[in-house]
């Protein structure tokens, strides 16, 4: 695990124009189940807390109001797995606000998290795609995850991000009739499900 | 109440011509006048057409009226605005309604009561009282054979009825229910000492307005009642029809191109309807009117009641009950003699109609008014037609007589005309050209029939005539029954009527008129009732063929219900929109979704303004997954109405497809709020929820579906659905079961019902129920890929292997099927095949949706036959979770580290 995590530490983030978390979730293979969470901020400035993170507008932006680290809580309702989460930032406009160093941390509840993985950022522009896994496992089953602001570029104290996507793997080996996989062809599909 | 009349005459010619802000306006001043069970319902019926049905039920409600139609119509208001109990206590003097006093509503209501047996039946659906709702239902058919959606409701709570012995007229006596109110033509009166010359002149004239008042009030309201029913179709559910006024399109769209090739002025068509009118020496004209008033009993509920109280409009003192009302025969019969020799004179007489409410110097306007609104007919119809300006560029020369052939044929394919008013009279001018003198003779008894209802009336109306008329009315008058009087010489000099020459006795020729009368009068009776009986047994036969169809629809035999259309319904009617949305519902189905998708897409080509089952064909699309056309349809139908829950569904399906789920979902619940009643918006939204994994969401929505429609087996297929994901087997199979009880043609269902047993480890009753299913459904091949599956944990490989070869004939782009086989050959010890089939499983799926194959592929890497054996058997025989998958191949790699 630590060796795993060095690796992380090193590896660079990927291109930013290839990543388009609305594209995959069209695909079929993902889906956002951030609206089935209750979010919560470290802190905020009055005007740009959740709902500036979470309204699909790339030009608003949550901004913090506190020390360091500066935290995003996402509790869900029920045990929900997660694969992948999507941060929208821009080191272009937001300069010495853009995170340059984001931990990603899961659990039961606030006292119980453990750090996944530290993933830095350098001048990122777009998305970025922070894969979730937990050894080989490419998704994890949690109630919580907390994504924390360790430190911004240029040492900036308060950090922005403009938009946060969850993604959960479209479960298809639950559905009893798909237990070998998704059927591909549309004569499968249309007799797979009424509608 | 004679001075009430024309003020009421006024305000139902505002409803008759929609004018609802004038008719509301009058009602209100007429009721503040005089406060009688007529006025408030004249003023309840402004309110409920202009749509505020709540202040019609207060009104209702407050006055407190017991007559039939206000009772009627309160219980109809409450049930709009969905107050069940108090719509049941209005119809029922208890208050609660059983099989003991359900037989009230036949005294109470009389003429009304096929239409409160019907509304009782509605209200008892709602408050899940079936058995009571059937009998209702069965009741109202007994009384109006006419009432389609009685029959449909039937249907839909699925009953076994038998079609051909309720569309079924016994005797002429249902033309009273059907009908509203009949003249007794055998009531005699004495023929008294009425003949003197001047006073037979201003009864006859009088009888003439009052004829023409009732042809106004008659046929004006087939468009406004088809309007009506545009506003309530909300109501129906998926069963919802069309009115006739569309077939009628398409059959003047047929009829023109017949015309058009035949090139005759005058229709010889080979329909059977027409047949069998023409040996009769019969016009057209009169049989047109009969067909016309059936279908305006067909189009909506409320019509025999209104239409009853409109010949009340025309007549008073209304008498307590609308029963059969005195007849004197042989002045009537006298008089009909010279009015129906000469139909002119009917013409003639239209004009002064007017009189009876303006001053003369209007005249030309209305006059002009009227010419106006023949023409505005005229060009709504081309309008209505894409194919008739074709027609009548092509055609030049026949323009001016094309409608009539139209009007003719829709007569006999017995629709309604779009403007019944001005074809009749074109009707009766053509076709007293094309008949022989002698047929000529028949013709006139038959439009006799409207003016017996206003005979009794007759000296009170000349009173108050007088009292209207001022000096230049009179001296006009006089003008008139001048002109008349030389057409009557004409006429008798023409038909070669008695001669008073003869030098016969004045008794004798009394004598002999009283005879002539008699006769006409016995004559006429027997004609009108044949004619009657003619044109509804034509109806009747279509329904009954509609009917088996819709039955065996409803009960999910869409085959015999296929057959039935096509082999039993003729084919103009075949090829209507509504008989083709049925084969299309029929299609869909079976899952036979090309097929559908094909019928759909020519209805909405030919109508795109037609709602009825756009919703199915956007579920075939999706099926189909064509996204293009079900994004181009979702925009039409916004474009077009944003009111109507078809367009909010089919929207929603738009973005399923796309895998917009949040986005589907919120059209789906706009659907569900623009409509509480429309089923189908409950399951497809219960459906995406399951696909977002909100189950307890998704759960009471399709509860929500099956509150509204037990027979929804849709929803409970979406129930079952449910309970699968959440691996509650037990609950899921009964579920499934319950969806397979309503639809037992469905093999989507058996699938599932042994996938469920199958994880109930009951393996061999779910083998039995997916034989069962690839018997019903041979082209479904989820049957056979299940059944290899089977076979494989059963450990039967060489079973397995030959369902899934001829598998993979069928449908040889589905890499889950070589997957599969690939799994069985690496059980088997096939290293090659099993490589190959992984092989060709990865190339067919590159984007690697199946992980799983990446991950069988991977191990294949690293050959290792006993591990990979126990792997293979662990992962088949229980239900695995992808964790657990993963973690198994964990192992494996671990003991291949190990080995290292």
């Amino acid at each position: 695990m630590a060796a795993s995590m060095d690796e992380d530490i090193t590896a660079n983030p990927p291109p930013s124009s290839e990543e388009d978390p609305l594209a995959e979730e069209r695909l079929g293979f993902v889906r956002e189940v951030g609206a089935q969470a209750v979010w919560s901020l470290s802190s905020c400035k009055p005007g740009f807390g959740v709902e500036r993170l979470r309204d699909n507008i790339m030009d608003t932006y949550w901004q913090s109001d506190g020390q360091l680290p500066h935290l995003v809580n996402i509790q869900f309702h029920k045990r929900t797995n997660i694969s992948q989460i999507y941060i929208y930032t821009d080191y272009k406009l937001d300069e010495s606000y853009t995170p340059s160093r984001i931990s990603i941390r899961s659990g039961t509840n606030f006292n119980d998290l453990q750090e996944l993985q530290v993933m830095d950022l350098t001048e990122p522009t777009g998305w970025v795609q922070i894969p979730i896994k937990d050894g080989n496992v490419k998704s994890i089953r949690t109630f919580m995850l907390q994504i924390a602001v360790i430190s911004n570029h240029q040492n900036g104290r308060d950090t922005h991000m403009r938009q946060i996507r969850i993604h959960a793997p479209v479960e298809g080996k639950h559905y009893p009739l798909e237990l070998f996989g998704k059927f591909g062809t549309v004569d499968f599909q249309k007799f797979a499900t009424i509608r | 109440m004679m001075i009430q009349e024309p003020v009421q005459a006024a305000i139902w010619h505002c409803l008759n011509y929609y004018d609802f802000k004038d008719a509301v306006f009058l009602s209100e001043r007429l009721c503040s006048e005089v406060e009688s069970d007529e006025t408030i319902f004249l003023l309840a019926t402004s309110y409920f057409r202009s749509n505020q049905v709540h202040q019609a039920y207060w009104l209702l409600k407050e006055k407190a009226r017991r007559s039939p139609q206000c009772r009627f119509l309160q219980a109809k208001c409450a049930y709009e605005l969905k107050k069940y109990a108090e719509a049941e206590s209005a119809l029922i003097s208890t208050g609660f309604a059983d099989a003991k006093n359900c037989d009230e509503l036949q005294r109470d209501f009389g003429d009304l009561a096929c239409f409160a047996y019907q509304l009782m039946a509605q209200i008892c659906m709602r408050t899940e009282r079936n058995k009571l709702a059937v009998s209702a239902l069965r009741r109202a058919l007994k009384l109006n054979p006419f009432m389609w959606h009685a029959f449909a409701d039937l249907c839909l709570l699925g009953q076994d009825t038998d079609a051909a012995a309720i569309f079924q007229i016994h005797s002429t006596d249902v033309f009273n229910t059907c009908q509203g109110s009949s003249v007794n033509a055998n009531a005699m009166v004495l023929f008294g000492a009425e003949q003197q010359g001047q006073q037979h002149q201003e009864r006859q004239s009088l009888i003439t307005n009052l004829s023409n008042v009732s042809n106004y009030i008659l046929t004006t309201p087939v468009d406004q009642q088809q309007q009506q029913i545009n506003q309530n179709q909300n109501q129906h559910h998926n069963s919802n029809m069309v009115t006739p006024i569309n077939n009628n399109n398409n059959n003047n769209n047929l009829n023109s191109s017949i015309s058009m090739l035949r090139g005759g002025l005058v229709q010889n068509s080979s329909m059977l309807a027409m047949l069998e009118d023409t040996p009769m020496g019969a016009p057209q004209d009169p049989a047109g009117q009969y067909q016309q008033n059936q279908q305006l009993y067909d189009m909506s509920s409320g019509t025999p009641f209104r239409k009853q109280f409109k010949y009340l409009s025309a007549i008073s003192p209304p008498t307590p009950s609308f029963g059969i009302m005195p007849l004197t025969s042989p002045c009537t019969g006298n008089d009909g003699s010279f009015i129906g020799n000469h139909t002119p004179v009917m013409n003639i007489s239209y004009s002064p109609m007017p009189q009876m409410l303006v001053e003369v110097n209007q005249e030309p306007k209305m006059m002009g008014k009227k010419l106006k609104t023949h023409v505005g007919g005229l060009i709504n119809r081309k309008e209505g037609s894409l194919n008739k300006p074709a027609v009548f560029t092509q055609a030049g020369n026949i323009t001016p007589r094309t409608p009539n052939n139209n009007n003719v044929g829709n007569n006999g394919n017995m629709n309604v005309p779009p403007n019944p008013n001005a074809a009749v009279r074109r009707s009766s001018r053509l076709f007293s050209n094309s008949y022989s003198v002698k047929e000529n003779n028949k013709s006139p008894n038959i439009a006799n029939k409207f003016v017996q209802p206003r005979s009794p009336p007759r000296k009170a109306k000349s009173r108050m005539t007088k009292i209207c008329l001022n000096n230049e009315l009179i001296e006009d008058k006089s003008h008139h029954l001048s002109e008349k009087r030389k057409e009557k010489v004409e006429t008798i000099t023409s038909s070669g009527a008695n001669n008073n020459s003869g030098g016969r006795s004045a008794a004798e020729e009394a004598k002999v008129l009283l005879n002539n009368s008699l006769n006409n009068a016995q004559t006429m009776a027997h004609q009108l009732m044949g004619l009657k009986k003619q044109s509804a047994d034509g109806l009747m036969a279509l329904l009954r063929g509609l009917a088996e169809a819709y039955q065996l629809l409803s009960n999910f035999q869409c085959k015999a219900a296929i057959k039935q259309l096509e082999t039993t319904i003729p084919k103009h009617h075949l090829n209507s929109s509504w008989v083709q949305s049925l084969i299309g519902l029929a299609r869909y189905e079976m899952r036979e979704y090309e097929a559908a998708v094909a019928i759909f897409e020519t209805i909405h080509k030919t109508e795109p303004c037609r709602l009825d089952y756009m919703e199915i064909y956007s579920s075939s699309l999706w099926h189909l997954q064509r996204e293009v056309e079900l994004s181009a349809l979702a925009q039409d139908l916004i474009n077009q109405d944003k009111t109507s829950p078809v367009t909010w569904c089919v929207s929603g399906n738009c973005f399923s497809l796309q895998k917009e789920h949040e986005t589907a979902i919120k059209f789906f619940k706009r659907a569900v709020q623009v409509d509480p009643d429309f089923v189908y918006s409950y399951t497809l939204l219960g459906h995406e929820l399951v696909l977002t994994e909100e189950f307890d969401k998704a759960m009471d929505y399709f509860r929500a579906a099956v509150v509204r429609d037990p027979r929804h087996y849709n929803a409970w297929y979406g129930i079952g659905t449910i309970y699968s994901k959440q691996e509650k087997y037990e609950l899921a199979e009964i579920h499934y079961v319950k969806a397979l009880k309503i639809n037992p043609q469905n093999s989507v269902i058996l699938v599932h019902i042994g996938a469920m047993q199958f994880y109930m480890k009951k393996k061999d009753l779910s083998l039995q129920t997916l034989n069962t299913a690839a018997t019903l459904d041979p082209k479904n091949p989820l049957t056979r890929f299940h059944r290899g599956s089977i076979y494989f944990s059963l450990g039967k490989y060489q079973e397995a292997l030959r369902e899934l070869e001829e598998l993979k004939e069928v449908v040889p782009k589905e890499s889950v099927v070589f997957y599969l086989i690939g799994k069985i050959h690496k059980t088997l010890g096939n290293m090659d095949l099993a490589l190959m089939h992984f092989s060709w499983a990865t190339d067919l799926d590159p984007k690697g949706a199946n992980n799983q194959i990446k991950d069988a592929f991977d191990s294949m890497a690293h050959p290792s036959c006993c591990p990979a054996n126990t792997t293979a058997l662990d992962v088949d025989l229980e239900p695995t979770s992808e964790r657990s998958d993963d973690s198994t191949q964990a192992q494996q790699d671990g003991s291949y580290d190990s080995d290292y």
